[in-house]
């Protein structure tokens, strides 16, 4: 158990946050917090990806890069024929984003030097805030890198219709205007309640690369497992696979960057990755679930329910009372949950199982706004803390989050308040580190001894479980 | 009464008319006009309710947002409805009527429906008389397509870009595709959503 916290992730300039100079303190140098590890807690038997500078970092991406897409036939491409890397907003915050930046830029050299055509594009896709990608564009600088042909592409724009086995879905035009695609994405966990670990290559297809209809249709019309067949469906329809050359997929773990994966077979592709999620993750979900009553600190520039530590996040704690990998089960939070609490009591009960009683308090000290999450403040006690209220109380996707939200002026002030009502010492902070969690020193001390019960549930019951549902042999 | 305290202003020196805008308002407050020989955008302040899509699509970063002078309120009351066709309206889309459709602005399926029963038959009037689809413009465009069909509506032409008509539904599956997939949990997620949510019958 280590003394020092961990680095949370650097504050970034965007329209979706506050300006960096407002965030006056971060939650990792609060008094009385620690840090514990990943591999403390569950040790693995792989290494992530660590070099000792971000430059050589970057070098190990390049070369397993280009590895990865060494077992890929690239010389179907032809000189001339036009090529769109698909590739997500998530990916460029994963860790600080730079590995998946590289990869993408790998990507578009290896593409160019094998196959002899110039005319790659990249398109960036988005969740609900529609100049993140842009952003991250500059960033990187990714538009000289591509040429002046990197775009940012939103669910709002013009659409094109792909022929499905359930009818006539949508993808996003510029994602699909080109001879072929290459679909440039992670497995990081993320969002388990949507996805279920069913599927989740597949996901950007109905989201990051389609319209709203499509979109609206996963979140709101079909059901919370079943729609990950939509995603499925656009990828095996012919539309995509008359374009489609490969998956190309930055592997994250709790432990941070592992990897790149290269395929032509989504779902070959999507079956390994699985595999590689429940055990990379299963553990530390079901430990979280264990834990029986927590003050959480949101300190990271994305949404609230994507904020994140230790490669998992805010959203798994929300769901952790249920076991979000069996499939059997329904989780307390999807939009088709959302849709039943028009105030604080659900219009159907016994069918959904409330967020998780665990969470005693929620401090929002720093996030991103622009994602809808007024269900958050209904069913949980929130403060947000300083500007960060003032943002949310202008946010556009959240026109009555602070109805039910307290705003409180400094970071220690909600801490000390949480501490008073929720009657718990233990803390845990979604700050973006990398490798584990800042914690107080009652939660590190409850984690570490949950940790080897967690552990053989895991190894004796519930992993056979999960891959059973899922159709992989243990 | 909810009520928006922002507007849309567009800098008619960085506009191109390209016009994205236009398209993409879900209100229907941008419109391209002609003034004398040139081309401008125009923005209509009583209809913008804040939803910020323009702005975040502007491939010239040409519009920003103002605060009001005074706040626009918005929203129907549904009560002015007929509750038993705002109720039958909402239970053939498979909807409560308390039902939240669009989470950025807490629209419950009743004051849609009851703005469809008050003339508003289109997404976009709908958007302008309830605020629904006014935040993140994306996760509801099915909610509100499913209460017009639920009305007996039919959309004379969708206009693309913003909806073009076509969505899924758990209900309209094909049999074979729920044989086809099982592992997808069809069948579990329909016995769900008859447990969630209420049917017309």
């Amino acid at each position: 158990m280590a003394t020092q916290t961990l680095k949370p992730t650097e504050p970034r300039a965007s329209y979706y946050n506050i300006d960096p100079a407002k965030l006056k303190m971060r939650a990792a140098d609060l008094p009385g917090l620690i840090s514990v590890k990943a591999s403390e807690l569950f040790p693995i038997d792989q290494q992530p990806v660590v070099a000792a500078t971000p430059e050589l970092t970057r070098e190990e991406i390049r070369k397993r890069t280009v590895a990865a897409l060494a077992g890929v036939n690239l010389e179907k491409i032809k000189p001339g024929d036009s090529v769109n890397i698909l590739t997500s907003h998530h990916g460029y915050s994963i860790y600080g984003g730079h590995a998946y930046a590289e990869m993408v830029r790998t990507i578009r050299d290896e593409v160019e030097r094998r196959s002899g055509t110039s005319n790659i594009r990249l398109r960036a896709g988005v969740g609900l805030r529609f100049r993140e990608t842009e952003e991250y564009i500059k960033k990187f600088g990714l538009d000289d890198y591509f040429q002046g042909q990197a775009q940012g592409i939103a669910p709002v724009d013009r659409g094109v219709p792909i022929e499905t086995p359930i009818g006539t879905l949508y993808g996003i035009a510029s994602a699909y205007n080109a001879h072929w695609i290459i679909h440039a994405h992670n497995n990081d966990v993320r969002e388990l309640h949507y996805h279920r670990q069913m599927g989740r290559l597949f996901k950007p297809f109905a989201m990051s690369y389609a319209t709203i209809e499509t979109r609206s249709s996963y979140h709101q019309s079909t059901g919370p497992r079943m729609a990950n067949l939509l995603p499925r469906l656009i990828w095996e329809s012919e539309f995509v696979q008359k374009k489609y050359v490969c998956g190309c997929m930055l592997q994250v773990g709790p432990e941070g960057i592992m990897g790149v994966d290269a395929n032509e077979d989504l779902v070959a592709q999507d079956k390994l990755f699985t595999k590689l999620n429940l055990h990379w993750y299963g553990k530390i979900l079901t430990l979280l679930g264990a834990i029986d009553e927590a003050i959480l600190i949101v300190d990271y520039p994305g949404p609230i329910p994507y904020t994140t530590a230790g490669g998992i996040l805010f959203g798994n704690f929300l769901n952790a009372n249920v076991d979000e990998l069996d499939l059997r089960k329904l989780t307390p939070f999807t939009r088709y949950s959302d849709m039943l609490y028009p105030d604080v009591k659900p219009l159907v009960t016994g069918v959904l199982p409330p967020p998780n009683p665990a969470i005693k308090a929620l401090i929002l000290n720093y996030c991103s706004k622009g994602y809808p999450g007024t269900f958050f403040p209904k069913q949980l006690p929130v403060m947000a803390v300083g500007a960060q209220a003032e943002l949310l109380e202008q946010d556009e996707q959240n026109a009555q989050f602070m109805d039910y939200a307290m705003k409180v002026e400094t970071l220690p002030k909600a801490l000390g308040f949480a501490r008073n009502f929720a009657k718990t010492e233990n803390v845990l902070v979604f700050d973006g580190a990398v490798g584990g969690f800042n914690v107080s020193q009652s939660m590190a001390d409850l984690m570490h001894r949950l940790a080897p019960q967690i552990s053989a549930q895991v190894d004796n019951e519930l992993m056979p479980m999960w891959l059973k549902q899922r159709g992989i042999l243990h | 009464m909810p009520y928006v305290t922002h507007v849309a202003v567009i800098d008619d020196a960085l506009c191109t008319r390209c016009p994205v805008c236009v398209r993409l308002c879900p209100t229907e407050a941008i419109r391209l006009e002609m003034v004398g020989s040139g081309r401008f955008i125009r923005i209509d302040s009583e209809k913008c309710l804040d939803c910020t899509i323009c702005m975040t699509r502007c491939p010239e970063h040409a519009i920003r947002m103002e605060d009001r002078d005074e706040p626009l309120p918005f929203g129907v009351d549904w009560t002015r409805a007929d509750p038993a066709e705002v109720a039958r309206i909402c239970h053939a889309a498979h909807m409560h009527e308390e039902q939240i459709i669009c989470f950025c602005r807490q629209t419950q399926a009743r004051e849609v429906a009851a703005a469809i029963l008050l003339g508003h038959r289109t997404p976009e009037s709908l958007a302008l008389a309830t605020g629904i689809r006014t935040g993140c413009g994306v996760l509801c465009i099915t909610a509100v397509l499913r209460l017009l069909k639920g009305a007996g509506v039919e959309l004379q032409k969708a206009p693309g870009w913003q909806y073009y008509g076509s969505y899924v539904t758990i209900w309209d599956l094909p049999q074979d595709v729920r044989d086809k997939y099982p592992e997808y949990y069809l069948n579990e997620d329909l016995e769900a959503a008859h447990a969630m949510y209420p049917s017309e019958d």
